[in-house]
C-alpha cells in the first residue's frame, strides 16, 4: 500500500484518473438518490431546457428528462456490466489459456484454432449480431456476450505468461513432489502472472464501456427506459441542433470514463510489471 | 575421501534413451526427426556414492537426471530405484518413489517460487507428502513447522529468516533453501543438475563442502552434475563422461583423472587451465577440430569418428561398446579393443 502510495506520486496523471473512475463510482451508487429530478420523470414545460434552466443542471431532452439524472442513472448499468464482463472473461481466460498452455500438444493447437475463429469475428459485430437475435438486451446477456467476445484476448495473454513461467525450475520442483496439475497451475504459476493479468483486465474494462456504449448507440444494448449512455447520445441526435447539450454530456460521460480508465490501466502496468 | 562401504546398487539405468521429435506441419504434425538427447546410456550408483556425470553443453546431462526423476517421459530404456522400474510403475509406487528422489537445480532464481516464503518452500514436500497421508502419522502442522526451521539450520540458515521471500537473499543462501527442500523428506537420492555452476567460486565450495557433509551425515547418494572438472573431482565417487548423448568413459574419480582413457576425456582434461604458472606453461592441449555434431541424426558409429584424432576404419561403422579395463574402469572405445 505505502509503495502504491509513493508510485502514485510519480505519476500524477494517474491521481486524475483514478478521482474520475472514483466520481463515477460514488455516482453510480448513491448519485440517483440525490437527484432532484428521476430519470424518467418528463417535465413536459421544459423540453430541451438549457444547462442550468430550472434545475436542471445539463439540460433536458426532446421529451423534458433531465440529462444529468438519465447520466447518474445509467452509470449503474454501464459500470456493473463493465466490470463483470472484464472480471469472467479474465477469468475463463484465465482457465482457458492455462490449460491450453500447460497441457500443450493438441489441447493447446485446438484451443489455438478456436481462438483464431472466434477472433477473426470483429468483437463488436459478433456481439451486435447475437443481442440482434436474442432481442431485449439485460446486463446479464450483454455480460455474457461482451464476455465471450473479449475471451480471446484474455485467454491469449493468460497463455502467453503462463508459457514463459511454465519453464522455471520451481514448476520442476513442483512436478517431481508429484504435484496435482490444477495445484501447479494456480497455487505455484498463477501468483507469477498477476502482474500482466491484472492489466489486461483494466484494459478490459475499458474496452468493454466502449462496447457497451457502442451497442447502446447501435440499439442493441439495454432497453428503454433504462438509460444508457451510448443510446442517449442516439435517441438525442435529431436534436443535436436546437439542443447540442443532449448529445454532448453523455457522449463526455463515456470519453471521461473510457479515458480515466485508460489512464488507470497504464498506470497499473507501469506499477506491476516494470518493478519487476 | 570416497566412503564407498556398501555396494548394493540403489540406481540402475539401463540403456535409457530420451528423444525429443521435431515436428512439422501445419494442422496435422507429423514426425520428421528427433533430437537424440540422450543416446542409450547405462550405468549403476550405489548406495552412499556420488556419481559425477561431466561434459559440455548439450551432451546430455541435464536431460539424463530430468528422466531419472521422469519429468519427461523416456523413449527407451529403463529406470530401476530401488528395485522398481520408475518408467512403468504404477502412480501409487510412483509417488512412494518419489519421496526418496529429490533433485536440487542450477539456477538458485528460478527454482525458488518467487512469491512464496521460505518457510512454504521447504515445507511444500511435507505438506503435500502429509495430505496423501504418506507420512508417519506422528507428523503434524506444528512438527512441520520444527522441521523447517531445523532444516534451515542444518543448511546453514538462520531460522528467523523463515517467513522472508526468496528475492532477499543471495544466490548461495537460494541454494541452500533448495537443497533444505530437497532434504525435507529424508530421500535416499538426491540429483543434483549442476548446483554450483551459478554460483561465485568462492560459495561454489561453500555449498560443495555442505553437500559433502550431509552425504557423511544422511547416508544420501547423489548424482552430480557439472562442467566443472575440479568441482567434480572433488566431490565425486566415480566420474561418467558424456558426449552427445552417450557415456565415453567412466571410472573411479581418481583413476580417470590420473589415467584417462578415452580420447574425448583426454581432450576435455587438457582443456582445463592448471593454477600454477610454471605447470600450465608446459601444459600439453589437445585440441579437437571442428564442432559438436548435431544430435539430430543416427548415428551408426562411434559417436566421437568426426572429432577423434585416432579414428580408425572400424570406428566409423561400429558403435564401440562399454570395455570394462579392471574393477573401476570402463570404456567405450575401439581402441582398447
Amino acid at each position: 500500500m505505502k509503495y502504491f502510495l509513493y508510485q502514485l506520486k510519480k505519476h500524477p496523471l494517474a491521481i486524475f484518473g483514478i478521482a474520475i473512475i472514483i466520481f463515477w463510482l460514488l455516482a453510480a451508487l448513491f448519485g440517483p438518490s440525490l437527484m432532484q429530478f428521476t430519470h424518467t420523470q418528463i417535465d413536459s414545460d421544459f423540453q430541451m431546457a438549457r444547462p442550468g434552466e430550472e434545475g436542471h443542471l445539463l439540460g433536458t431532452d426532446s421529451l423534458g428528462r433531465d440529462i444529468l439524472s438519465r447520466i447518474i442513472y445509467g452509470s449503474r448499468s454501464i459500470l456493473t456490466v463493465a466490470l463483470l464482463t472484464s472480471i469472467l472473461s479474465t477469468i475463463v481466460g484465465i482457465i482457458l489459456g492455462f490449460m491450453a498452455g500447460y497441457f500443450g500438444g493438441k489441447i493447446d493447437a485446438v484451443f489455438l484454432r478456436g481462438m483464431d475463429i472466434l477472433m477473426a469475428i470483429p468483437p463488436l459485430v459478433l456481439s451486435m449480431v447475437v443481442l440482434g437475435i436474442l432481442g431485449n438486451s439485460t446486463i446479464l446477456s450483454l455480460t455474457l456476450i461482451v464476455s465471450i467476445a473479449f475471451i480471446p484476448a484474455t485467454a491469449r495473454v493468460s497463455r502467453g505468461v503462463l508459457l514463459t513461467e511454465k519453464s522455471q525450475e520451481y514448476v520442476s520442483a513442483a512436478r517431481i513432489r508429484g504435484e496435482h496439475h490444477l495445484y501447479i497451475m494456480f497455487v505455484e504459476i498463477l501468483p507469477n502472472t498477476t502482474g500482466p493479468i491484472i492489466v489486461e483486465a483494466t484494459a478490459r474494462f475499458a474496452y468493454s464501456i466502449m462496447m457497451v456504449a457502442s451497442l447502446g448507440f447501435l440499439g442493441v444494448g439495454l432497453q428503454p427506459p433504462t438509460p444508457d449512455w451510448g443510446m442517449m447520445v442516439i435517441e438525442n441526435k435529431p436534436i443535436i441542433t436546437q439542443a447540442p447539450w443532449a448529445v454532448l454530456f453523455p457522449a463526455l460521460a463515456i470519453a471521461s470514463l473510457v479515458i480515466a480508465i485508460s489512464i488507470f490501466s497504464d498506470f497499473v502496468s507501469k506499477v506491476l510489471i516494470h518493478e519487476q | 575421501m570416497p566412503n564407498n562401504k556398501e555396494k548394493k546398487p540403489l540406481l540402475e539405468v539401463v540403456d535409457l534413451k530420451q528423444h525429443f521429435p521435431i515436428e512439422a506441419g501445419f494442422i496435422f504434425k507429423r514426425q520428421i526427426g528427433a533430437v537424440r538427447a540422450v543416446d542409450g546410456i547405462t550405468f549403476t550408483v550405489n548406495e552412499g556414492e556420488t556419481l559425477g556425470i561431466v561434459g559440455e553443453s548439450g551432451c546430455g546431462k541435464s536431460t539424463t537426471v530430468r528422466s531419472i526423476a521422469q519429468l519427461y517421459k523416456p523413449t527407451a530404456g529403463s529406470v530401476i530405484f530401488d528395485g522398481l522400474d520408475l518408467v512403468n510403475a504404477p502412480h501409487e509406487q510412483m509417488l512412494d518413489a518419489r519421496k526418496n528422489i529429490q533433485m536440487i537445480f542450477q539456477d538458485p532464481y528460478a527454482s525458488l517460487n518467487p512469491r512464496m516464503t521460505v518457510r512454504t518452500i521447504i515445507a511444500e514436500p511435507l505438506d503435500i507428502y502429509r495430505r496423501r497421508g504418506m507420512l508417519d502419522p506422528s507428523v503434524t502442522k506444528e512438527s512441520i513447522e520444527n522441521r523447517v526451521e531445523d532444516l534451515m539450520e542444518r543448511v546453514g540458515l538462520n531460522r528467523a529468516f523463515k517467513n522472508r521471500y526468496p528475492h532477499e537473499f543471495s544466490g548461495g543462501q537460494r541454494q541452500r533453501i533448495g537443497i533444505a527442500r530437497a532434504l525435507a523428506l529424508n530421500p535416499k537420492i538426491i540429483l543434483a543438475d549442476e548446483p554450483v555452476s551459478a554460483l561465485d567460486v568462492s560459495i561454489q565450495s561453500q555449498i560443495l563442502n555442505l553437500l559433502h557433509d550431509l552425504q557423511d551425515e544422511l547416508g544420501l547418494t547423489y548424482v552430480f552434475i557439472a562442467h566443472d572438472l575440479a568441482v567434480i573431482e572433488y566431490i565425486s565417487t566415480r566420474v561418467a563422461v558424456m558426449y552427445l548423448g552417450k557415456i565415453m568413459e567412466l571410472s573411479r574419480s581418481s583413476n580417470l583423472y590420473k589415467n584417462p582413457l578415452h580420447p574425448y576425456t583426454k581432450a576435455l582434461l587438457s582443456a582445463a587451465p592448471i593454477p600454477d604458472p610454471v605447470i600450465e606453461r608446459k601444459r600439453q592441449r589437445i585440441i579437437l577440430t571442428g564442432d559438436v555434431p548435431s544430435p539430430n541424426v543416427e548415428r551408426f558409429g562411434c559417436y566421437f569418428y568426426d572429432r577423434c584424432p585416432y579414428r580408425m576404419e572400424i570406428c566409423k561403422n561400429n558403435i564401440p561398446p562399454m570395455k570394462r579395463m579392471n574393477e573401476h574402469h570402463e570404456v567405450a572405445c575401439w581402441l582398447y579393443e
